[in-house]
């Protein structure tokens, strides 16, 4: 047999399949066009009747016919021409639904505050949950009997050394201390203390903190940062102030507030009647901090923000009792 | 701390009405605390500000805010102090930074003026006689606490001896609350070593002023406010005059403050001072502070001149010593304890010209490079494909009731024994919310967690991010294996392995010779499995997802294996793998379709595994030929190695 000869019976046959592929039924196709007794299966074989010479183009065309039988019947699945009354079924009944799972709320609350930070050129920095005195207190300008560590009662597993972190904050002194600079982090974790548990208080907390230490930060960017993010979390039209306020790591220290959304300022029992919700304390990364870790304070300076997720995620998810945030009292509605 | 703005007018020239007040003192550092009663703002003074725990300090910031004059009140003028002698015996030096005693006989004791009563009523503190309330009144105008003692009660020789507590010591407080001493406290004793005080925290009950109290001493001090917040907290007595006292006080209000208190006592119980000792070992230092005006540029973010800076810090009572060449010497204020560095100037500075004037900056430099951990984005990958797999995350308390687990961290401190130490596994917090899932009726439960577990291992703590997934359903073991097959493949690790224990409870979860975590039976329709993130962080990726473009060329033939029942797949798979690894060019690929055991071999030995066995290609195609060799192969290999064979039909 020629190459030509070869060649023109693939071809016939190739018209055939493409004509019964359209009429026949898959399985009676396979059968007809597919199986060791068909025509197909001959064609294949007939490559041993070729003239030598010609073997190595014949078994190009085998090849491509071969590719060509292998797509035929995944191609021909698809039907093209639809009957007009296709949708002739009750359309409207419910669908065969995928499993699709959820993110825990504080999840997604911190992914949607990171996508915030990422845009702003910010990486996210984690540390340990177990810490040192050092990290946690020391390097935060709160040194041991510092009356400001009332603020804060500690979970202690060995105490005054080894504790559990009581601010996500200890990231920051880890990261000032071990990275190189310029810095530029946002902490999402848990933080721990030894709190009495209620509907608003837990033992176990999210929070959410911002890093930022270069040459010539100064307070005029922590207050557009701080104006963004209250923005974004809050929306544009959000009213909010800016107060000096202690916190021990940094100095000049701020206290972010905006305005009661409940009471919209006039005073409630949800603000205390302050007419103001602190939303989130920030500042200057204190001098003694910065020396604290390595970092020369003459020449850099930063600032640090932080705010408690929870309450943000609970307001999002209308949870009213912070406790079912993490005790699995939560079902995803399925 | 309240403040009851009638009083406030009376050191400073009041400018505002009531709630522009409140706004003044928010925007100073004291933030309005609560709605205005009867004329009274609540502030919130924080740690750093024990001076503004007094009508005067907050006076001082009110006048320094409005540039305006602050009128002290009257004190004693003509008092000289003696070092400590008759009145004062400090025995424990090292721990009291100043004690100053006044004796004054022959006052008349009674009830207080109006304006003393209101005042003290509106700050919450009840009235007792003229000279208790002296002593309250001025704690509350300048900030340092007082005690008063009745020196007839006191002993023959009404000497105030000072040193730190035995355990045999006991005090019966005001409320008749006895209280076994420490060796923490500071302690005040009479001549006959009985103790009537603990220092900065409370008096004793017989030894106060009364009715008939004719001879008094009045004291003052300041102490080493580490020992007192300790004493303070160990004995839950956390008064006023504690409070104050576990702040770091400022010693040189000490002496104002007894003279205030001398020259109320003077006006309004009359008397005469026979005695008035003074023991201050070290003076407060005030701290000599250069500043730089481009520092509060840096800091702050826009200028300030040297006039300005100058007026502010004059206002706010500090010693200007130099002003020139662009930098400001200023010594600190006599009643700031916390301000020692430059820093603190600057951010006194910027308070006062306020918060809301400063601008708006963008930060204009280069973002650093991305240091996000791997970590990180490890547990966010694994949360995605768990989602994605129709699972539910949790996040659970990582606390736990303690247990015999020597490995097992335990806190020192907890506030229950239900949570009193560290899980070691998630399936310890994470188990009991199938419960709630029951609850709500639901039947098929797919959760997980990525979080935190901790341990201890030859007394190093170890933590580590792990992944707990919990699967209950009616074929538990079969969705959680496939959940991990496809977690393993999609974070691109495939050759992992498992391993059982000996007692067939637990199976290893294994790759590259790493136990990565285990799989168990929660209960008998409940699948865990735990995966150590860290530990997987650790291992070099095996395989990375393939695109593929063309569609492959393929032969595949169905085999039915006639197995031993101790063999497992995975030793089959592993030989199939050997010889794909051989083979060039052609991709070999198992899928396992059924286990027909039970059905059709009738045989306690044996069982039987029906799989499909194909080839690959992308360049070539294949046929039954190139098939042939390769099927052969790998029957060969199954009987040589595990003992299987073919089940002809």
């Amino acid at each position: 047999m020629t190459l030509a000869d070869l060649k023109q019976k693939i071809d016939t046959h190739i018209q055939k399949i493409e004509k019964d592929i359209k009429t026949l039924e898959l399985e009676d196709f396979k059968n007809k066009y597919l199986s060791k007794h068909s025509q197909t299966h001959n064609i294949i074989k007939s490559i041993a009747d070729i003239n030598p010479i010609d073997k190595k183009e014949a078994g190009m065309l085998i090849n491509q016919f071969k590719e060509y039988l292998n797509n035929i019947t995944t191609t021909n699945l698809q039907t093209t021409t639809l009957d007009n009354n296709i949708f002739d079924f009750d359309y409207t009944l419910p669908g065969i639904k995928p499993d699709l799972g959820h993110l825990h709320p504080t999840t997604q609350t911190i992914r949607e505050i990171n996508a915030f930070f990422k845009h702003y050129g910010y990486s996210v920095a984690i540390g340990p949950e177990i810490e040192s005195d050092e990290y946690n207190f020391e390097k935060l300008n709160l040194p041991k009997d510092h009356p400001a560590r009332d603020l804060q009662d500690t979970l202690y597993i060995k105490s005054p050394e080894i504790l559990l972190r009581t601010h996500t904050s200890s990231v920051e002194s880890r990261t000032m201390t071990n990275s190189t600079l310029p810095i530029r982090v946002v902490v999402p974790g848990k933080a721990y203390r030894n709190e009495t548990v209620n509907k608003s208080n837990n033992a176990i907390f999210y929070q959410y903190e911002g890093l930022v230490v270069d040459k010539g930060i100064n307070m005029g960017h922590l207050k557009s940062t701080l104006v963004n993010m209250l923005q974004h979390l809050f929306g544009n039209d959000v009213k909010y102030r800016f107060r000096p306020k202690y916190y021990p790591q940094v100095e000049p220290g701020v206290g972010a507030d905006i305005e009661c959304p409940f009471c919209k300022g006039n005073g409630c029992s949800i603000c205390k009647n302050r007419g103001w919700i602190e939303a989130a304390g920030a500042g200057m990364v204190h001098t003694n901090a910065l020396k604290a870790c390595n970092i020369d304070s003459d020449i850099y300076s930063g600032f640090a923000f932080g705010f408690g997720l929870d309450r943000l995620v609970m307001a999002k998810h209308k949870i009213t009792d912070i406790r079912d945030l993490y005790s699995g009292n939560m079902v995803f509605e399925q | 701390m309240k403040l009851p703005i009638d009083w406030l007018s009376e050191y400073s020239e009041i400018k505002h009405n009531n709630s522009q007040i409140g706004d003044i003192f928010t925007y100073l550092e004291f933030m309005q605390d609560g709605p205005i009663v009867d004329n009274v703002l609540d502030l919130e003074i924080r740690q750093n500000r024990p001076d503004a725990l007094s009508i005067i300090g907050l006076a001082t910031e009110y006048s320094a805010k409005n540039n305006s004059k602050i009128e002290y009140p009257k004190q004693i003028d003509n008092l000289n102090f003696e070092k400590p002698d008759k009145l004062i015996n400090p025995k424990t030096t090292d721990q009291i930074k100043r004690f100053t005693a006044v004796k004054i006989d022959g006052v008349k004791i009674g009830k207080s003026p109006d304006y003393i009563i209101n005042r003290l009523t509106l700050s919450g503190i009840r009235t007792v006689n003229n000279i208790v309330d002296i002593t309250n009144y001025v704690m509350l105008e300048y900030g340092i606490p007082m005690h008063v003692f009745d020196a007839n009660l006191l002993g023959n020789n009404p000497q105030l001896t000072l040193r730190m507590g035995n355990t045999n010591d006991e005090l019966e407080t005001w409320l008749g609350e006895k209280i076994k001493i420490s060796k923490n406290d500071i302690v005040i004793t009479n001549s006959e070593n009985k103790v009537v005080s603990i220092g900065g925290i409370t008096g004793e009950k017989n030894t106060g002023a009364t009715d008939t109290t004719i001879s008094i001493i009045i004291e003052a001090a300041n102490y080493n406010q580490a020992l007192i917040r300790k004493s303070a907290i160990e004995h839950n007595l956390l008064t006023d005059s504690a409070n104050r006292h576990t702040k770091f006080l400022p010693s040189n209000l000490v002496e104002t403050a007894i003279k205030r208190a001398c020259y109320l006592i003077s006006e309004l119980c009359g008397g005469e001072i026979t005695l008035a000792e003074d023991y201050y070992p070290e003076v407060q230092v005030r701290f000599e502070i250069t500043l730089n005006l481009d520092e509060v540029e840096r800091i702050g973010g826009f200028k300030v001149t040297a006039n300005d800076t100058e007026q502010i810090l004059k206002n706010l009572k500090y010693d200007i010593l130099e002003n020139s060449n662009n930098k400001i010497t200023v010594k600190s204020p006599n009643h700031r304890t916390d301000v020692t560095q430059p820093v603190d100037v600057i951010e006194d500075i910027l308070r006062i010209i306020g918060y809301e004037n400063i601008k708006e900056q963008q930060i204009n430099l280069a973002p650093p490079a991305n240091s996000t951990p791997e970590i990180y984005t490890l547990e966010d990958n694994v949360r995605d494909i768990l989602v994605g797999m129709g699972l539910d995350e949790h996040i659970t308390e990582p606390l736990v009731k303690f247990d015999a687990d020597i490995t097992r961290i335990k806190l020192e401190n907890s506030l229950n024994s239900e949570k009193n130490s560290l899980r070691i596994s998630i399936q310890e917090t994470l188990i009991p919310v199938l419960t709630n899932y029951i609850k709500h009726k639901h039947n098929s439960i797919k959760l997980f967690e990525v979080g935190k577990i901790y341990k201890t291992e030859k007394d190093q703590i170890i933590e580590n991010s792990v992944v707990g997934v919990l699967i209950s359903n009616s074929n538990s073991y079969k969705s959680a294996k496939g959940i991990l097959d496809l977690l393993f493949n999609k974070l691109g690790y495939n050759n992992f392995y498992l391993t059982s224990t000996d007692d067939k409870k637990i199976i290893n979860l294994m790759l590259r010779e790493n136990n990565l975590g285990f799989i168990k039976f929660a209960n008998n329709r409940t699948i865990y499995f735990e995966i150590n993130l860290d530990r997987l962080l650790n291992i070099e990726k095996a395989t990375n997802e393939k695109l593929i473009t063309k569609v492959p060329f393929e032969h595949e033939q169905i085999v039915n294996l006639v197995v031993n029942k101790n063999i497992l797949f995975s030793e089959i798979q592993k030989i199939i793998d050997q010889v794909k690894s051989n083979t060039k060019d052609i991709n070999v690929l198992s899928n396992f379709l059924e286990d027909y055991s039970d059905e059709i071999l009738n045989n306690a030995e044996k069982k039987s595994y029906l799989l499909s066995l194909k080839i690959q290609s992308l360049v070539s195609p294949v046929s039954k030929e190139d098939f042939k060799p390769i099927k052969e192969k790998v029957l060969d290999l199954l009987n040589k190695n595990l003992g299987i064979t073919l089940k002809i039909t």
